[in-house]
């Protein structure tokens, strides 16, 4: 019961906003897709998840456990910190070529204007092909830390600090 | 990894900006998935490293021989070694404390009484084998003057208070509950029922802020260890000893998942004049630590 709560406490409430994007998104597409996650939510989530567990371990009594599960919690932090903001530029500058792209067309629809190529010339590819790699990194990362959270969890009774 | 964690960076931001085509993509992949690769080998190198601690509260009336205990057992489990048990006392303190206890029982002496207010850890380091991984604990065992046991006396004025002491007993993985044998077969009747009261209150309370629900069992092993054992000397006194405390040994058995009742001699017997022998031969001293080693591991 315990553990249960401790995962309700550490885990899944941190992962709320992640939760909550990518159920959004799903059900305006009305199915699971896995472009569906964002790596900034997750990223962020993971963030604040790495943050909250590494304030628990910094009460180990054990000061050479304490300090390198806290180190590598925080590191962790960091890391998803850096995910979360390449992300979220990433994330930024698609969306905004892509606004920009849209004004162009609709403007030239409006003053019934040929549409070519260069049109489309702030569209990147490369950004969306960063994109996806980071949304593999972020959830491959995020797939071995929970467990690796739960399992300090377990080890060292994080639940009684 | 420091270094490293900063050049993988570096050179990720690089290629991310310099990113035009398919290769520098995959480059881009490698360096980060190495990155998070070395991460996570430092991480699960820091779990392998560090074993679980493991607290054992030791709860006993003054008297009762839980420091002959301690030191016996500290000695006597590294000696003899167990099945599936690997034991190893660790830090400079509880050696030298092991040490000193031995000798001051190998000149025919008693332990002093433990000094109220002390808390002494005894440590080990104990690995449990058996199962598809070994476990590894470091086991601390909290020696206290057994007048603290007046914290679960209700005529006593430190009824329930939230010392050092009573919250070391709480947050115990495993309890060792040390009833004297000698006090069973020679005390009256009502000091008897005085420590089982004592005893069982300081079980009620573990429960309750353990939060076991009415009902329900406590994962807590909880070893009752009848010390002085010598002194029974036949299996009916054995049963006449335990008749007396059947209160607190029903309790143990609803209400925890896992318990035993050890019958321990630290010492074997004692001389004729009440002091230790000159060699001692202990017997069932190791048996309560590794069935708890065995409970927790399980």
């Amino acid at each position: 019961m315990k553990t249960l709560t401790w995962i309700l406490k550490f885990v899944l409430f941190p992962l709320l906003p992640f939760f909550f994007g990518a159920s959004v998104r799903c059900l305006h597409a009305g199915s699971f897709k896995f472009d569906s996650l964002s790596p900034a939510e997750l990223g962020f989530s993971m963030a604040l998840l790495t943050l909250v567990i590494s304030v628990s371990t910094s009460r180990i009594e054990n000061p050479e456990l304490r300090d390198a599960l806290t180190q590598l919690f925080q590191l962790g932090a960091i890391i998803y910190i850096s995910l979360f903001s390449w992300s979220i530029f990433l994330e930024t500058d698609i969306h905004g070529n892509q606004t920009a792209i849209l004004h162009v067309i609709q403007e030239k629809v409006d003053n019934q204007k040929p549409i070519i190529a260069t049109d489309f010339s702030r569209y990147s590819k490369t950004n969306e092909l960063i994109l996806a790699r980071l949304r593999w990194i972020t959830v491959c990362l995020s797939v071995v830390i929970i467990p690796l959270a739960i399992y300090t969890n377990k080890k060292y009774d994080l639940e009684k600090l | 990894m420091f270094l490293f964690l900063v050049a993988s960076v570096v050179l990720g931001i690089i290629l991310i900006i310099k990113a035009n085509n398919e290769l520098t993509m995959r480059a881009f992949s490698i360096v980060l998935g190495s990155l998070i690769l070395v991460y996570l080998s430092f991480f699960v190198g820091t779990l392998k490293k560090n074993p679980t601690s493991l607290r054992i509260g030791l709860v006993g009336l003054p008297g009762s021989g839980k420091t002959v205990f301690l030191s016996v057992l500290f000695n006597e489990i590294q000696v003899q070694q167990k099945d599936r048990v690997e034991f190893q006392p660790y830090g400079r303190e509880t050696i030298e404390e092991v040490a000193r206890n031995l000798n001051i029982l190998a000149s025919g002496q008693w332990l002093p009484p433990t000094e109220s207010g002390v808390v002494f850890p005894f440590r080990a380091n104990v690995r449990v084998t058996g199962g598809l991984f070994p476990k590894r604990y470091t086991v601390e065992i909290g020696d206290y003057a057994g007048e603290h046991t007046k914290e679960f006396d209700s005529s006593s004025e430190q009824w329930l208070h939230r010392t050092k002491y009573f919250e070391y007993i709480i947050d115990s993985d495993v309890l060792f509950l040390a009833i004297d044998g000698e006090t069973l077969i020679e005390s009256s009747t009502s000091e008897t029922e005085r420590m089982q009261n004592n005893l069982v209150a300081a079980l009620q309370v573990l429960l309750e802020k353990k939060g076991v629900q009415p009902g329900r069992k406590t994962s807590m092993p909880i070893a009752v260890l009848i010390l002085k054992a010598d002194r029974l000397k036949t299996k009916e006194v054995e049963d006449f000893s335990t008749a007396k405390i059947d209160r607190i040994l029903t309790i143990c058995k609803n209400r925890c998942l896992k318990s035993e009742v050890f019958f321990v001699s630290s010492v074997g017997s004692v001389t004729e004049g009440g002091s230790p022998p000159k060699e001692i031969h202990p017997v069932n001293v190791c048996e309560p630590m590794i069935w708890a080693m065995r409970a927790v591991a399980s």
